[in-house]
């Protein structure tokens, strides 16, 4: 090795050296991407697992897990909507991003810190049921202890007479409202006589 | 008995007249009772929508805000509830969890504005001390760099002169 060669390899040394100094003070200063923001809405039932009620019998609760979790790199504000449907009415878009145009008939509302998971207890019946062969009517609806009025008539075919849904809306620091966030979990349901 | 039949259809016409003012009335009641419970929500929104947008803030800085987080969720609950019982016709319900809400708000601002500055003068602090350590220890890094050159180019010439007569004698 001639001294070039040592002179080249002692410079090296040095400059790593000096990285190694200069990298909190670098660090300080930088801010590294925050990799992919996302927000999950999952829905488990009461035993945390899949197996989601759709047998429902009226007058008699139910309970899921309604579950949210914040990947969005920050402190959010999340609104939940909850709607029931029929048959006939629509769903919210994933596509074009739009919810149901249906009214909510419950809201969850919850601030999680990033990385943070929440889970709340939903416990529902459904109360005063008028049948007519297969058209039936829903009056009420209880969503843990709090009744709401629904008046909503569904028809039995092949399919579900009723789908309860949830809706993610987060809210928009730049707008000062909330915003579809483009999730949402259901469940359908079919109302048994006894 | 004429006159009774008049003072009997007079009456019957106050009557009429005092029920159709009541049900103006109590139209107007209700009314403003809904409006009044969608007012109170919308005042409530907006005092959380303050208070978190300030909470946020100060987490940014690099404060602690988890008690502050913690009582506007709780707001956050009460104003949930307050729609729902909105939506349910419960007016009077409605209000009065609004004004819970906005209670629950108080002096939620102002706390975190103070955390924001502790934690701003905080961070300045840090990158500050950063900065100096780091640039002490650059300066270090170069006259030791120099110095080390010197004995270690001494080194290596020692070495290479060692080496020398043998190479010599060899021949």
């Amino acid at each position: 090795m001639s001294l070039a060669d040592l002179k080249r390899v002692y410079m090296v040394l040095c400059v790593i050296l000096g990285l190694v100094i200069i990298s909190p003070s670098l660090f300080a200063v930088v801010s590294l991407p925050k990799g992919e923001q996302f927000s999950e809405l999952y829905i488990l039932d009461s035993e945390h697992m899949l197996n989601i009620p759709s047998q429902i019998k009226p007058n008699s609760s139910y309970k899921v897990y309604l579950g949210i979790g914040n990947h969005m790199g920050e402190t959010e504000s999340y609104l939940v909507y909850a709607k029931l449907r029929n048959q006939t009415e629509p769903l919210p878009d994933n596509i074009a991003g739009t919810p149901s145009s249906l009214a909510p008939i419950f809201e969850f509302r919850v601030i999680l810190t990033a990385n943070e998971i929440w889970e709340k207890e939903v416990i529902f019946s459904f109360d005063n049921i008028s049948i007519n062969g297969n058209v039936y009517k829903v009056s009420e609806l209880s969503i843990n202890g709090q009744s709401v009025r629904v008046d909503k008539v569904g028809v039995k075919n092949n399919g579900f007479i009723y789908q309860l849904f949830f809706e993610l809306w987060i809210y928009n620091r730049s707008s000062s409202d909330f915003e579809f966030h483009n999730r949402s979990v259901g469940f359908n349901l079919n109302l048994t006589e006894t | 008995m004429k006159t009774r039949v008049l003072f009997a259809i007079e009456a019957l016409a106050c009557i009429a007249i005092l029920v159709l003012f009541a049900f103006r009335f109590v139209y107007v009641g209700l009314a403003s009772n809904s409006d009044e419970a969608r007012q109170a929500l919308e005042e409530a929104e907006v005092d959380l929508d303050s208070a978190f947008k300030a909470v946020v803030a100060a987490e940014r800085a690099g404060a602690n805000v988890a008690e502050l987080l913690n009582r506007l969720n709780v707001a956050d609950g009460f104003l949930s509830e307050g729609y729902v019982d909105y939506w349910g016709g419960d007016y009077s319900g409605a209000v009065s969890l609004a004004a819970s809400c906005s209670a629950n708000l108080g002096g939620v601002i102002g706390d975190a504005g103070v955390l924001q500055s502790s934690a701003e003068r905080a961070q300045y602090d840090k990158l500050l001390s950063t900065v100096i350590a780091t640039s002490v220890g650059l300066i270090a890094l170069i006259m030791l760099s120099f110095l080390g050159w010197g004995v270690l180019k001494k080194w290596f010439s020692n070495r290479v002169s060692s080496l020398k007569p043998l190479a010599e004698g060899s021949e």
